[in-house]
Order: C-alpha cells, then sequence, then structure tokens
C-alpha cells in the first residue's frame, strides 16, 4: 500500500546550519495495516508523516502510494489519496465555516470540485448519520459554525472529515497529545472504531508507549531520523513497556534516560511493567 | 437635503457595492489583502471608455472591461502564488504598472463619454426615464451581482475559496490547490472592480486616470462599515452588508460634502473613518470575537491547544 524507499529529509534553518531530520528511510505498510510510531522529541516522526504527505518535498529517495509514485507530486495532489489529523484541532477545520460545510469540503476529497451547491439534503443526511456515531450530538448542530465547538469536538470532526471519503492511508499526528485526558481517550475509541470499520491503513503518532503497544498492529521506534525498532504480531503482543524501552536503549547500544521518551507531560500515568498486549 | 442628493447617493452606493463586493471577496473571503483595486477600477473605466469611444457596443465594452480586471487579478495573484512575493506587495506591483497601462489604453489621462452611447442611454432608448436610469441599472446589476455571489461561495469551488482563507491547511490537505483558489479569487475580485469602474465611468460621464486613487481604501471603509451594521457573518448577510456598507459609505461622502469639506479632503476623510472604525474598541471586540472565535476561545480553555507545535 504504501512503500517508503531511501527517504531522507534535511532542515536547512536561519543560521545555514543543516538538520537530518530523517535519514534513508525504509518502511512498508501493507493495507490494512495499523502502525504506531514513537520515538523521543526531535527523532524524524512529524518529519515522517510531513514526506509522505507532501508538506515538503524530500530531499532524495522515493514515495510510493497506492501503487503510483507520489514523490514528486504537490501535497494538494496526495491529499486525494491520504486523510490527515493534526494535533491541533483547530488545524483541521475551518473555524469560521460551518459543520456540515467542513464535512462537504472533506467529501469532495480526491473529487474534482465544480460548480454544484456543496450541501444538500444528500449531504446532510449523510453528514448526520455520520455525526451521530460519534456521540456528540453534532448532527443537530449542522450549520453552526466550527468555531463554536470544544477542542475534543473539532477534533471528532477533524478525523470524521479525514476519513469520510475512505482515504488509501489515514496519517494521525499526536492527534490526541492536545486534548484533556478524558477526551482524548475519547477521540483514540473513536479513532479505533472508525479505522475497524473502515479498514483503513495508518501510521499513527504518539508520545504514550502504552497506546503505542496498545492499538494498532505494528510499531515503529525512530531516534535520531531513522527506524530503529519495528515489531509485529507475535513479538509486539507479549511487549510491555519496559521491554520497548530496553529495546531502544539495546538498538542504540546506548543507555536511555526515561524522561527523554516516557515523561512528556502528556504522559504522566504510563504504568511501568503492566502488560499491555 | 433634497431628495436629488439622497438618490445620487443611494446611486452612488450602489455602483460602488459592485466594488465592495469584490473587496469583500478578497480581503475577507480569501483573507488576502489585495491592493490591485486602485489600479483595476480605472482599468475598467479606461477599457470600457475608449472601446465606447472606438464605436463598439457600450454592453461588449462593459463586459470587456471586467474581463480586464479579471487578467489584472490573475496578475496579482501570478506574482503571489508563483513568484512568492507578498501578496501586499504584488498587489502594489500590479497597481503601479496598471497606471502605465491604463493610460497607454486610454492614450491621454481623460476620455469624456459625453454624447456617447453608454449603458444608461440604452435603457433612456428603451422608454426608461434619464433620471431613473442609473437606479435601475446599478440596483440591477448589484443584486443580482450580489445573489450570484452567494451562489458561488456556497458552491463546492465555492467552499474551496473561502476555506483557503480560512485555514489553508486544512483545505490543501483535503486535497485543494490553493494557489489555484487564490487566482480564481483574485480574479473575480477585480472583475468585480473593473466592472464597477467601467459603470461608474459612464455614469459620471468620462474616464480618469486618477479615479482609482484611494478605491481601494472606500472599498475597506465600506466593508467595515457594514460589518459593524450587520454583524452576521453568514455569507448572505456580509455580502448585504458590504453593498449597504457602500451604501452608508456614500451618503456619509454627501454629508461630508455638505459639511463644506472640498472633494480634494474626502480621501483624508475616508481614511480617518476607516482609522476610527478599526481603532473603535467595540468595533475591535466584536471583530475579535468572529474571526477569532475558534483559535482564541481553545486558548482561553486552559490552553491545552497550540501549548505544542
Amino acid at each position: 500500500m504504501l512503500e517508503l524507499k531511501g527517504v531522507r529529509k534535511v532542515f536547512t534553518s536561519g543560521d545555514g546550519s543543516e538538520k537530518e531530520a530523517i535519514r534513508r528511510i525504509d518502511l512498508t505498510l501493507s493495507a490494512g495495516e495499523f502502525v504506531t510510531v514513537i520515538g523521543s522529541n526531535g527523532a524524524g516522526k512529524s518529519t515522517l508523516l510531513g514526506a509522505i504527505a507532501g508538506t515538503f518535498p524530500v530531499d532524495s529517495g522515493s514515495i510510493f502510494l497506492d501503487g503510483r509514485d507520489i514523490t514528486n507530486w504537490p501535497e494538494y495532489r496526495r491529499a486525494a489519496l491520504i486523510g490527515r489529523v493534526f494535533q491541533n484541532p483547530a488545524q483541521g477545520t475551518a473555524a469560521s465555516m460551518t459543520i456540515e460545510e467542513n464535512l462537504a469540503m472533506a467529501l469532495a476529497r480526491g473529487r474534482r470540485r465544480g460548480l454544484r451547491l456543496a450541501v444538500g439534503e444528500r449531504e446532510r443526511r449523510l453528514f448526520r448519520e455520520r455525526l451521530a456515531l460519534l456521540g456528540l450530538e453534532l448532527e443537530n448542530r449542522l450549520s453552526d459554525p466550527v468555531g463554536l465547538l470544544s477542542g475534543g469536538q473539532r477534533q471528532a470532526l477533524a478525523l470524521l472529515m479525514a476519513t469520510i471519503a475512505q482515504p488509501k492511508l489515514l496519517l494521525l499526528d499526536e492527534h490526541t497529545a492536545a486534548l484533556d485526558p478524558k477526551t482524548a481517550v475519547k477521540i483514540q475509541e473513536l479513532t479505533e472504531r472508525i479505522v475497524a470499520d473502515g479498514r483503513l491503513t495508518v501510521l499513527m503518532v504518539t508520545h504514550n508507549l502504552a497506546q503505542a503497544l496498545h492499538c494498532g498492529t505494528r510499531t515503529i521506534m525512530m531516534h535520531e531520523g531513522e527506524i530503529v525498532l519495528d515489531v509485529k504480531g507475535e513479538e509486539r503482543a507479549g511487549m510491555t513497556v519496559d521491554d520497548l524501552l530496553e529495546a531502544f536503549a539495546r538498538t542504540r547500544g546506548e543507555q536511555l534516560l526515561d524522561d527523554d521518551l516516557l515523561l512528556s507531560e502528556d504522559l504522566p500515568l504510563v504504568e511501568r511493567g503492566a502488560p499491555l498486549a | 437635503m433634497d431628495l436629488g442628493i439622497i438618490a445620487g447617493a443611494v446611486e452612488q452606493g450602489l455602483v460602488y457595492g459592485v466594488m465592495a463586493l469584490g473587496v469583500y471577496l478578497t480581503f475577507r473571503a480569501l483573507n488576502f489583502p489585495d491592493l490591485t483595486v486602485d489600479g483595476s477600477f480605472p482599468l475598467g473605466g479606461a477599457v470600457a471608455a475608449t472601446l465606447i469611444v472606438g464605436g463598439y457596443s457600450p454592453i461588449l465594452a462593459t463586459v470587456a472591461a471586467a474581463g480586464a480586471g479579471i487578467l489584472a487579478g490573475f496578475a496579482t495573484g501570478l506574482l503571489h502564488t508563483r513568484l512568492k512575493i507578498s501578496g501586499l506587495l504584488a498587489g502594489i506591483l500590479s497597481m503601479t504598472a496598471l497606471y502605465s497601462i491604463n493610460l497607454r489604453i486610454m492614450g491621454r489621462a481623460n476620455v469624456p463619454l459625453l454624447r456617447e452611447q453608454t449603458v444608461l442611454t440604452l435603457l433612456e432608448d428603451l422608454g426608461i426615464p434619464a433620471g431613473w436610469a442609473p437606479l435601475l441599472l446599478f440596483l440591477l446589476v448589484s443584486v443580482a451581482l450580489k445573489l450570484g455571489l452567494d451562489w458561488f461561495l456556497r458552491t463546492e469551488v465555492g467552499l474551496a475559496l473561502r476555506a483557503t482563507g480560512d485555514n489553508e491547511q486544512m483545505i490543501r490537505s483535503a486535497g485543494v490547490d490553493t494557489d489555484a483558489m487564490k487566482l480564481l479569487g483574485l480574479g473575480l475580485s477585480n472583475g468585480l472592480v473593473a466592472l464597477s469602474g467601467a459603470l461608474v465611468a459612464q455614469y459620471q460621464g468620462f474616464t480618469d486616470i486618477g479615479m482609482g486613487i484611494g478605491m481601494i481604501i472606500a472599498g475597506l471603509a465600506s466593508v467595515i462599515m457594514g460589518e459593524v451594521l450587520i454583524r452576521s457573518r453568514r455569507v448572505f448577510w456580509a455580502t448585504l452588508s458590504a453593498l449597504v456598507g457602500s451604501l452608508l459609505y456614500r451618503f456619509l461622502v454627501f454629508v461630508a460634502l455638505r459639511l463644506g469639506f472640498a472633494p480634494t479632503d474626502l480621501k483624508l476623510v475616508t481614511a480617518v473613518l476607516v482609522v476610527v472604525a478599526l481603532a473603535a474598541p467595540g468595533f475591535q471586540a466584536s471583530v475579535r470575537g468572529r474571526i477569532g472565535a475558534g483559535r482564541g476561545r481553545m486558548k482561553a480553555k486552559g490552553g491545552v491547544v497550540g501549548a505544542r507545535t
């Protein structure tokens, strides 16, 4: 489904210094795989997602999606195949426009947009039906501007927008990290349900190691722009957060400081050593 | 103040209202501060007047003027999207270049249209009294364009255009080429502005190279004053508020003239009007409340959103 071959991205900062954000990444996802991505800050997780979504061009390597070479496609063209949810709920929705207008724009993903009224009765029926599944009672607020919604409601809407047109690939970039813990859990449940219902192929970045093992079918760990761990199947099923940390330390041949990976503020509650499968 | 003066203000409010619709489209819907207007407005006048004097039908001349305005908008859009020149500077560059272009089109600084066929004399030929022709025509044109714009902004393409002004990242990741939307928006906007210029030239009986100076501020004044009167940001009300704002602005101009200001003082009066409107505390709060409805609101809720980037 998705294949990255030797993908590399270097960012140049204002003073001319260069940082290799991801180096020679090889990664293949088959259809229906749900991959969680972990790693410390600056490991290249978000760069990896940006490279796939086309937010910036890569410096070398190639990217294939659904059998097509999308390496040189601009972001908006790739969006026909890729749904994306950002960390900040404000980024995934248009605040001044109504819920139904936001959904209509998402529904047109991958289609040619024309001079047809975007929201008709048929669309409204579909939107009501899908919004009802979120359990947030948004189905009765179709003509409310999205700016009136809470962060959690907006993120749920963004999630629905990313998936309503059945994308080939769903990218989730720490999409629960900016929410309060209760809302984060709710959005995570929604995510898993929507992914299961649509049998989507997913790449999800998270800071939460427990969550990384608990959901999805495969976990990769990044460090300094490289994939240093890639587990799935039985090996992954038996893993604990401690195993992850050990594996990381072993691969890098260095002792990992807990706070480097663990104690980011959105994750105070990982139960060390608890089995997570 | 007699009825004739009020009728004059209404006529002007409607005909310049077409320009205000264009300014609304860029400044508000597309969130692009487009200064091309000062050049595309007289461009419309220049193209229409030159064609009319050359013997072409006034209707054709007016449509051609709108077309020329669309091209001017594209020019600004290309400077911005292809050459990555900032929006403000791109507009200023176009506006400056258009000054020379307009002079080339006109051949001199002023082209009179007295005793020429215009869209207004065409109406009179149909039997409409000369005194009513401008009011009728401008009312029809401005309302039709307002409703057309309302419809367009609710189509699939229209939504994509508005989203480009609201949240570029969001609409790009829904598969829209935001550069194309900016080109489209700038083209349509300047088409409306040039159409307004063409109508104004035929209404006042001449076109002048200087008739675009300060036009963007007049348009902005109309849009802002309309927003003070009509609070709703829904498309139907927002475009209506641009027209109502234009009427109010032209009425205030008449009042200012009656108070003894010289016509040459009007640009200063307009600029002060815009500054006052922008600085008024009540207005600022209302603008923040609307524009910041999404982002500001969530920040207020404990600063969770946006804490990590």
